[in-house]
Protein backbone atom coordinates (compact mmCIF):
# COMPACT_ATOMS: atom_id res chain seq x y z
CA UNK A 1 0.00 0.00 0.00
CA UNK A 2 2.81 2.20 1.02
CA UNK A 3 4.66 1.29 -2.11
CA UNK A 4 1.70 2.06 -4.49
CA UNK A 5 1.72 5.40 -2.63
CA UNK A 6 5.03 6.13 -3.38
CA UNK A 7 4.46 5.13 -6.82
CA UNK A 8 1.62 7.83 -7.25
CA UNK A 9 2.97 10.12 -5.32
CA UNK A 10 6.28 9.54 -7.93
CA UNK A 11 4.22 9.61 -10.90
CA UNK A 12 2.52 12.65 -10.12
CA UNK A 13 5.81 14.57 -9.47
CA UNK A 14 7.18 13.76 -12.59
CA UNK A 15 3.77 14.48 -14.82
CA UNK A 16 4.03 17.70 -13.23
CA UNK A 17 7.75 18.35 -14.08
CA UNK A 18 7.00 17.24 -17.40
CA UNK A 19 4.13 19.32 -18.26
CA UNK A 20 5.15 22.23 -16.23
CA UNK A 21 6.69 25.99 -16.59
CA UNK A 22 10.00 26.45 -15.20
CA UNK A 23 9.93 29.60 -13.27
CA UNK A 24 14.06 29.82 -12.55
CA UNK A 25 15.24 31.26 -15.67
CA UNK A 26 14.12 33.50 -17.95
CA UNK A 27 16.77 34.87 -19.75
CA UNK A 28 18.47 34.04 -23.21
CA UNK A 29 21.67 32.79 -21.28
CA UNK A 30 19.48 30.40 -19.05
CA UNK A 31 15.34 30.64 -20.41
CA UNK A 32 12.12 28.98 -19.03
CA UNK A 33 10.86 25.82 -20.09
CA UNK A 34 7.16 25.59 -21.14
CA UNK A 35 5.45 22.03 -21.69
CA UNK A 36 2.19 22.20 -22.03
CA UNK A 37 -0.25 19.37 -21.51
CA UNK A 38 -2.35 17.91 -23.96
CA UNK A 39 -5.40 20.41 -23.20
CA UNK A 40 -3.04 23.49 -22.86
CA UNK A 41 -2.22 23.19 -19.49
CA UNK A 42 -0.20 25.08 -17.67
CA UNK A 43 -0.14 28.81 -19.24
CA UNK A 44 3.16 30.55 -19.41
CA UNK A 45 2.74 33.69 -17.22
CA UNK A 46 5.33 35.87 -16.06
CA UNK A 47 6.51 39.45 -16.68
CA UNK A 48 9.18 41.06 -19.27
CA UNK A 49 10.09 43.28 -16.29
CA UNK A 50 13.52 42.13 -14.38
CA UNK A 51 14.42 39.16 -16.45
CA UNK A 52 16.28 39.38 -19.92
CA UNK A 53 17.50 43.13 -20.24
CA UNK A 54 19.17 43.63 -23.96
CA UNK A 55 17.22 42.31 -26.17
CA UNK A 56 17.13 46.04 -28.28
CA UNK A 57 16.14 44.54 -31.72
CA UNK A 58 14.71 41.26 -32.95
CA UNK A 59 14.49 39.30 -35.88
CA UNK A 60 16.67 40.16 -39.45
CA UNK A 61 14.70 43.02 -39.82
CA UNK A 62 15.77 44.37 -36.30
CA UNK A 63 12.28 44.75 -35.09
CA UNK A 64 12.96 47.08 -32.29
CA UNK A 65 12.45 45.91 -28.66
CA UNK A 66 12.64 47.94 -25.62
CA UNK A 67 15.01 45.63 -24.11
CA UNK A 68 13.41 43.95 -21.12
CA UNK A 69 12.32 40.76 -22.61
CA UNK A 70 11.15 36.99 -21.07
CA UNK A 71 13.16 33.98 -22.76
CA UNK A 72 11.57 30.88 -22.90
CA UNK A 73 13.10 27.66 -24.61
CA UNK A 74 10.45 26.11 -26.51
CA UNK A 75 10.45 22.76 -27.99
CA UNK A 76 8.08 22.55 -31.34
CA UNK A 77 7.29 18.84 -32.36
CA UNK A 78 5.71 17.86 -35.61
CA UNK A 79 2.13 17.24 -36.03
CA UNK A 80 -0.09 15.11 -34.46
CA UNK A 81 2.43 15.08 -31.15
CA UNK A 82 2.83 19.14 -31.67
CA UNK A 83 -0.54 19.12 -31.22
CA UNK A 84 -1.11 23.35 -30.04
CA UNK A 85 -2.88 24.91 -33.33
CA UNK A 86 -2.23 28.47 -31.95
CA UNK A 87 -0.31 29.88 -28.92
CA UNK A 88 -2.03 32.99 -27.88
CA UNK A 89 -0.78 36.32 -26.30
CA UNK A 90 -2.03 38.65 -23.73
CA UNK A 91 -0.07 41.70 -22.02
CA UNK A 92 -0.34 43.68 -19.37
CA UNK A 93 -0.29 47.30 -18.65
CA UNK A 94 2.86 49.28 -19.47
CA UNK A 95 4.01 47.86 -22.51
CA UNK A 96 2.90 46.17 -26.06
CA UNK A 97 3.48 42.36 -26.15
CA UNK A 98 4.96 41.52 -28.60
CA UNK A 99 6.93 38.04 -29.28
CA UNK A 100 9.53 36.58 -31.63
CA UNK A 101 10.65 33.19 -31.85
CA UNK A 102 13.89 32.55 -33.24
CA UNK A 103 15.47 28.97 -34.09
CA UNK A 104 17.93 28.12 -30.88
CA UNK A 105 20.41 27.45 -33.34
CA UNK A 106 20.50 31.22 -34.35
CA UNK A 107 21.22 32.47 -30.89
CA UNK A 108 18.69 34.34 -28.81
CA UNK A 109 19.91 37.87 -29.28
CA UNK A 110 21.45 38.16 -32.96
CA UNK A 111 18.58 39.62 -34.77
CA UNK A 112 18.73 36.38 -36.85
CA UNK A 113 15.71 35.75 -38.99
CA UNK A 114 12.25 34.89 -36.94
CA UNK A 115 10.29 31.77 -38.08
CA UNK A 116 7.06 33.67 -36.59
CA UNK A 117 5.87 36.54 -34.47
CA UNK A 118 2.93 37.08 -32.39
CA UNK A 119 1.24 39.97 -30.47
CA UNK A 120 -1.63 40.94 -28.19
CA UNK A 121 -3.88 40.27 -31.39
CA UNK A 122 -1.80 37.94 -33.86
CA UNK A 123 -1.35 34.76 -32.64
CA UNK A 124 1.95 32.00 -33.60
CA UNK A 125 0.63 29.31 -35.29
CA UNK A 126 1.37 26.13 -35.48
CA UNK A 127 1.27 25.94 -39.16
CA UNK A 128 4.33 28.37 -39.24
CA UNK A 129 6.85 27.04 -37.81
CA UNK A 130 8.92 23.43 -38.18
CA UNK A 131 9.72 20.87 -35.94
CA UNK A 132 12.88 21.77 -33.79
CA UNK A 133 13.51 23.76 -30.60
CA UNK A 134 13.32 28.02 -30.11
CA UNK A 135 13.40 30.72 -28.14
CA UNK A 136 10.28 32.09 -27.34
CA UNK A 137 11.13 36.24 -26.96
CA UNK A 138 8.46 37.94 -25.38
CA UNK A 139 9.15 41.78 -24.87
CA UNK A 140 7.65 45.29 -26.14
CA UNK A 141 6.72 46.65 -29.01
CA UNK A 142 9.08 49.06 -31.16
CA UNK A 143 7.54 52.14 -30.09
CA UNK A 144 7.63 51.23 -26.49
CA UNK A 145 10.27 53.69 -24.52
CA UNK A 146 13.10 52.03 -23.04
CA UNK A 147 12.94 49.48 -20.68
CA UNK A 148 8.70 49.52 -21.20
CA UNK A 149 8.20 46.26 -19.10
CA UNK A 150 5.18 44.28 -17.63
CA UNK A 151 3.40 41.17 -17.32
CA UNK A 152 1.87 38.71 -19.79
CA UNK A 153 0.14 35.50 -20.30
CA UNK A 154 0.85 32.92 -23.27
CA UNK A 155 -1.86 29.92 -24.03
CA UNK A 156 -1.35 27.40 -26.48
CA UNK A 157 -4.69 25.46 -27.33
CA UNK A 158 -2.18 22.06 -27.08
CA UNK A 159 0.89 20.41 -25.98
CA UNK A 160 4.33 21.56 -26.75
CA UNK A 161 5.72 18.18 -25.47
CA UNK A 162 8.69 17.50 -23.53
CA UNK A 163 11.27 16.23 -26.59
CA UNK A 164 13.23 12.89 -25.61
CA UNK A 165 17.19 14.10 -25.91
CA UNK A 166 18.89 10.72 -25.57
CA UNK A 167 17.67 7.52 -24.15
CA UNK A 168 19.61 4.09 -23.56
CA UNK A 169 18.36 0.73 -22.17
CA UNK A 170 21.07 -0.45 -19.57
CA UNK B 1 28.19 67.87 -58.99
CA UNK B 2 24.55 66.79 -59.33
CA UNK B 3 24.26 63.54 -61.00
CA UNK B 4 20.93 62.02 -61.60
CA UNK B 5 21.31 58.15 -60.94
CA UNK B 6 18.52 57.09 -62.23
CA UNK B 7 14.59 58.79 -62.34
CA UNK B 8 12.28 55.69 -62.65
CA UNK B 9 8.86 57.07 -63.31
CA UNK B 10 5.95 54.58 -63.50
CA UNK B 11 4.32 56.24 -66.97
CA UNK B 12 5.62 55.04 -70.10
CA UNK B 13 9.43 56.44 -70.01
CA UNK B 14 10.65 58.29 -73.13
CA UNK B 15 7.10 58.80 -74.57
CA UNK B 16 6.56 62.31 -72.99
CA UNK B 17 8.10 62.72 -69.35
CA UNK B 18 5.91 61.57 -66.68
CA UNK B 19 5.10 63.96 -64.00
CA UNK B 20 1.34 65.52 -65.02
CA UNK B 21 1.92 65.22 -68.52
CA UNK B 22 -1.64 64.82 -70.22
CA UNK B 23 0.41 62.59 -72.98
CA UNK B 24 1.82 60.26 -70.71
CA UNK B 25 0.67 56.68 -70.75
CA UNK B 26 0.74 54.38 -68.51
CA UNK B 27 3.40 51.10 -69.40
CA UNK B 28 1.43 47.10 -69.71
CA UNK B 29 3.92 46.68 -66.71
CA UNK B 30 6.68 47.97 -64.82
CA UNK B 31 9.63 46.13 -66.30
CA UNK B 32 11.82 47.43 -69.92
CA UNK B 33 10.33 44.19 -71.42
CA UNK B 34 6.93 45.62 -70.65
CA UNK B 35 7.50 49.57 -71.73
CA UNK B 36 8.56 50.49 -68.18
CA UNK B 37 11.95 51.87 -66.42
CA UNK B 38 12.62 48.63 -64.07
CA UNK B 39 15.06 45.95 -65.08
CA UNK B 40 13.49 43.25 -63.53
CA UNK B 41 10.26 42.16 -61.37
CA UNK B 42 9.79 39.30 -58.63
CA UNK B 43 6.06 38.09 -57.64
CA UNK B 44 6.18 35.06 -55.36
CA UNK B 45 4.06 33.16 -54.97
CA UNK B 46 2.32 34.70 -58.36
CA UNK B 47 -0.67 32.59 -57.69
CA UNK B 48 -1.38 35.28 -54.51
CA UNK B 49 0.92 37.94 -54.60
CA UNK B 50 0.26 40.77 -57.37
CA UNK B 51 2.47 43.82 -59.31
CA UNK B 52 0.69 46.20 -61.64
CA UNK B 53 0.83 49.33 -62.78
CA UNK B 54 -2.36 51.36 -62.10
CA UNK B 55 -4.13 54.57 -62.32
CA UNK B 56 -3.54 57.47 -61.21
CA UNK B 57 -0.37 57.94 -60.01
CA UNK B 58 0.54 59.46 -56.34
CA UNK B 59 1.39 62.75 -57.76
CA UNK B 60 -1.30 64.00 -59.68
CA UNK B 61 1.35 61.54 -62.29
CA UNK B 62 -0.45 59.39 -64.62
CA UNK B 63 0.67 55.69 -62.83
CA UNK B 64 1.75 54.11 -59.84
CA UNK B 65 3.23 51.05 -59.07
CA UNK B 66 0.43 48.49 -56.92
CA UNK B 67 1.52 45.34 -54.54
CA UNK B 68 0.00 43.24 -52.80
CA UNK B 69 1.04 39.71 -50.80
CA UNK B 70 -0.46 36.37 -50.73
CA UNK B 71 -0.78 34.60 -47.15
CA UNK B 72 3.24 33.13 -46.98
CA UNK B 73 6.25 34.77 -45.70
CA UNK B 74 7.99 33.90 -48.40
CA UNK B 75 5.87 36.07 -50.65
CA UNK B 76 7.37 39.11 -52.48
CA UNK B 77 6.41 41.49 -54.69
CA UNK B 78 8.79 43.89 -56.00
CA UNK B 79 10.80 45.89 -58.88
CA UNK B 80 14.42 45.99 -59.49
CA UNK B 81 16.93 48.55 -61.06
CA UNK B 82 20.34 47.25 -61.52
CA UNK B 83 22.51 50.10 -61.40
CA UNK B 84 25.77 50.54 -63.98
CA UNK B 85 28.18 51.47 -60.78
CA UNK B 86 28.51 50.62 -57.39
CA UNK B 87 26.98 54.24 -55.65
CA UNK B 88 29.15 54.91 -52.27
CA UNK B 89 27.28 57.54 -52.07
CA UNK B 90 23.02 57.40 -52.93
CA UNK B 91 20.07 59.38 -52.36
CA UNK B 92 16.95 57.63 -52.85
CA UNK B 93 13.20 59.39 -52.47
CA UNK B 94 10.29 57.63 -53.38
CA UNK B 95 5.94 57.59 -52.80
CA UNK B 96 4.44 55.02 -50.72
CA UNK B 97 0.57 55.31 -50.19
CA UNK B 98 -0.44 52.66 -47.16
CA UNK B 99 -4.41 53.78 -47.39
CA UNK B 100 -5.39 49.94 -47.93
CA UNK B 101 -3.69 48.68 -45.39
CA UNK B 102 -5.55 48.03 -42.28
CA UNK B 103 -4.43 48.88 -38.56
CA UNK B 104 -0.78 47.35 -37.66
CA UNK B 105 -0.19 45.02 -34.80
CA UNK B 106 2.85 45.69 -32.96
CA UNK B 107 4.97 42.80 -35.10
CA UNK B 108 3.90 43.87 -38.38
CA UNK B 109 6.49 44.10 -40.33
CA UNK B 110 7.23 44.60 -44.29
CA UNK B 111 9.98 45.93 -46.61
CA UNK B 112 9.33 48.35 -49.28
CA UNK B 113 12.54 49.50 -50.51
CA UNK B 114 16.14 47.61 -50.13
CA UNK B 115 19.49 48.92 -51.41
CA UNK B 116 21.56 45.88 -52.74
CA UNK B 117 25.33 46.38 -52.06
CA UNK B 118 27.86 45.14 -55.07
CA UNK B 119 29.68 43.28 -52.30
CA UNK B 120 28.42 40.38 -49.44
CA UNK B 121 29.92 40.72 -46.16
CA UNK B 122 29.31 39.71 -42.36
CA UNK B 123 26.51 37.57 -44.33
CA UNK B 124 24.32 40.42 -45.87
CA UNK B 125 24.07 41.37 -49.69
CA UNK B 126 22.38 44.79 -49.12
CA UNK B 127 23.43 48.28 -47.83
CA UNK B 128 19.35 49.46 -46.71
CA UNK B 129 16.44 48.26 -45.54
CA UNK B 130 13.27 50.36 -45.18
CA UNK B 131 9.93 48.67 -43.26
CA UNK B 132 6.87 49.68 -42.83
CA UNK B 133 6.39 48.84 -39.17
CA UNK B 134 3.31 49.17 -36.06
CA UNK B 135 2.95 52.50 -34.45
CA UNK B 136 0.85 52.81 -31.16
CA UNK B 137 -2.73 52.53 -31.70
CA UNK B 138 -3.32 50.86 -35.24
CA UNK B 139 -0.68 53.24 -36.95
CA UNK B 140 2.20 52.50 -39.45
CA UNK B 141 5.59 53.78 -39.19
CA UNK B 142 9.10 53.84 -41.29
CA UNK B 143 12.01 51.97 -40.03
CA UNK B 144 15.53 52.72 -41.71
CA UNK B 145 17.50 49.50 -41.44
CA UNK B 146 21.39 49.89 -42.27
CA UNK B 147 23.84 47.11 -42.20
CA UNK B 148 27.05 48.20 -40.39
CA UNK B 149 30.37 47.20 -39.04
CA UNK B 150 30.06 45.90 -35.38
CA UNK B 151 27.62 44.21 -33.05
CA UNK B 152 25.25 42.03 -35.42
CA UNK B 153 25.85 44.14 -38.28
CA UNK B 154 22.72 45.65 -38.27
CA UNK B 155 21.93 49.48 -37.34
CA UNK B 156 18.12 50.43 -37.13
CA UNK B 157 15.67 53.19 -36.39
CA UNK B 158 12.25 53.92 -36.53
CA UNK B 159 11.11 57.33 -37.30
CA UNK B 160 8.77 58.04 -34.23
CA UNK B 161 6.28 59.95 -36.06
CA UNK B 162 3.12 58.00 -37.65
CA UNK B 163 2.95 58.01 -41.36
CA UNK B 164 0.32 60.05 -42.38
CA UNK B 165 -3.35 58.54 -44.03
CA UNK B 166 -2.56 58.92 -47.77
CA UNK B 167 0.66 59.60 -49.86
CA UNK B 168 4.07 59.46 -47.69
CA UNK B 169 7.31 60.61 -48.85
CA UNK B 170 10.32 59.15 -47.95
CA UNK B 171 13.78 59.58 -49.00
CA UNK B 172 17.17 59.36 -47.65
CA UNK B 173 20.99 59.76 -48.32
CA UNK B 174 23.29 56.52 -47.74
CA UNK B 175 27.06 57.23 -47.60
CA UNK B 176 29.30 54.25 -47.46
CA UNK B 177 32.41 54.65 -46.12
CA UNK B 178 35.08 53.38 -43.17
CA UNK B 179 34.23 54.14 -39.69
CA UNK B 180 32.05 57.65 -39.28
CA UNK B 181 32.62 58.23 -42.53
CA UNK B 182 29.48 55.31 -43.32
CA UNK B 183 26.26 57.22 -42.23
CA UNK B 184 22.30 56.97 -43.39
CA UNK B 185 20.38 60.21 -42.73
CA UNK B 186 16.31 60.08 -44.10
CA UNK B 187 13.66 61.82 -44.55
CA UNK B 188 9.58 61.14 -43.91
CA UNK B 189 7.04 63.87 -45.23
CA UNK B 190 9.75 66.98 -45.29
CA UNK B 191 8.42 70.00 -45.59
CA UNK B 192 7.90 70.77 -49.87
CA UNK B 193 11.15 72.48 -51.12
CA UNK B 194 14.37 71.28 -52.77
CA UNK B 195 16.44 72.81 -50.11
CA UNK B 196 17.88 70.45 -48.26
CA UNK B 197 16.55 70.82 -44.49
CA UNK B 198 17.47 68.63 -41.36
CA UNK B 199 16.93 65.25 -41.35
CA UNK B 200 14.22 63.83 -39.51
CA UNK B 201 16.85 60.85 -38.37
CA UNK B 202 20.55 59.93 -38.36
CA UNK B 203 22.60 57.09 -38.46
CA UNK B 204 25.86 57.54 -37.97
CA UNK B 205 29.56 55.77 -37.84
CA UNK B 206 27.88 52.63 -39.90
CA UNK B 207 31.69 51.50 -41.00
CA UNK B 208 29.96 50.12 -43.89
CA UNK B 209 32.69 50.21 -46.33
CA UNK B 210 32.69 46.37 -46.47
CA UNK B 211 29.62 46.10 -48.76
CA UNK B 212 31.35 48.77 -51.50
CA UNK B 213 28.40 50.59 -52.75
CA UNK B 214 25.07 50.40 -53.85
CA UNK B 215 24.39 47.78 -56.55
CA UNK B 216 20.51 48.19 -57.50
CA UNK B 217 17.15 49.52 -55.44
CA UNK B 218 14.37 47.39 -55.35
CA UNK B 219 10.85 48.68 -54.18
CA UNK B 220 7.71 47.35 -53.03
CA UNK B 221 6.97 44.83 -51.01
CA UNK B 222 8.80 41.74 -49.36
CA UNK B 223 10.16 40.16 -46.56
CA UNK B 224 6.33 40.23 -44.36
CA UNK B 225 6.84 38.86 -40.89
CA UNK B 226 4.02 36.58 -39.84
CA UNK B 227 1.90 39.33 -38.49
CA UNK B 228 1.71 41.42 -42.14
CA UNK B 229 1.81 37.54 -43.58
CA UNK B 230 -1.66 37.10 -41.53
CA UNK B 231 -3.20 40.22 -40.90
CA UNK B 232 -2.65 41.74 -44.28
CA UNK B 233 -3.12 39.32 -47.17
CA UNK B 234 -4.01 40.78 -50.50
CA UNK B 235 -3.77 44.79 -48.99
CA UNK B 236 -2.21 47.11 -52.11
CA UNK B 237 0.51 49.45 -51.24
CA UNK B 238 0.62 51.86 -53.75
CA UNK B 239 4.34 53.60 -55.58
CA UNK B 240 5.18 55.94 -57.59
CA UNK B 241 8.14 58.54 -57.99
CA UNK B 242 11.31 56.55 -57.53
CA UNK B 243 14.70 58.94 -57.53
CA UNK B 244 17.84 57.87 -57.08
CA UNK B 245 20.99 60.51 -57.27
CA UNK B 246 24.77 61.00 -56.00
CA UNK B 247 24.63 64.53 -54.47
CA UNK B 248 21.64 66.70 -53.82
CA UNK B 249 18.38 66.46 -52.02
CA UNK B 250 15.59 65.54 -53.66
CA UNK B 251 12.51 67.26 -52.27
CA UNK B 252 9.85 67.94 -54.06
Amino acid sequence: MKRNLLCATLGATAMAALFSVSAAAQTCASPASWHPDASGTPDLGGSTCANEAGILSVCQNAAGAPQAAFVALLDIAAQPQGSFNTITFTGGAGYTISTYLVPQASGCNNNAACTTVGDGSTPMAHTDIPPGQYYLIITGADFDTAGACGTFNAHADGTLPVTLQSFSVG
Amino acid sequence: MNTKIKVLSLALVGLCGFAGSAMAACPAGPTTADGGAWTSKSVLPPSTSTLAISTPGLDATECALSASLGPSTTASAFVRYDHAASEPNYRFQFLVDTTALSSFSATDNVVVFQAPSTTTANGFNRLLRVSLVGGPSGSKRARFIAQCGTGTFTCAQTFATDLIAGVNRIEGKLTVGAGAAGSLSYWVNAAAGTTEPAASGTIANLDNAAWGGVSAATLGLTAPSAAFKTNHPTQVVKFDRFDSRRQTYIGS
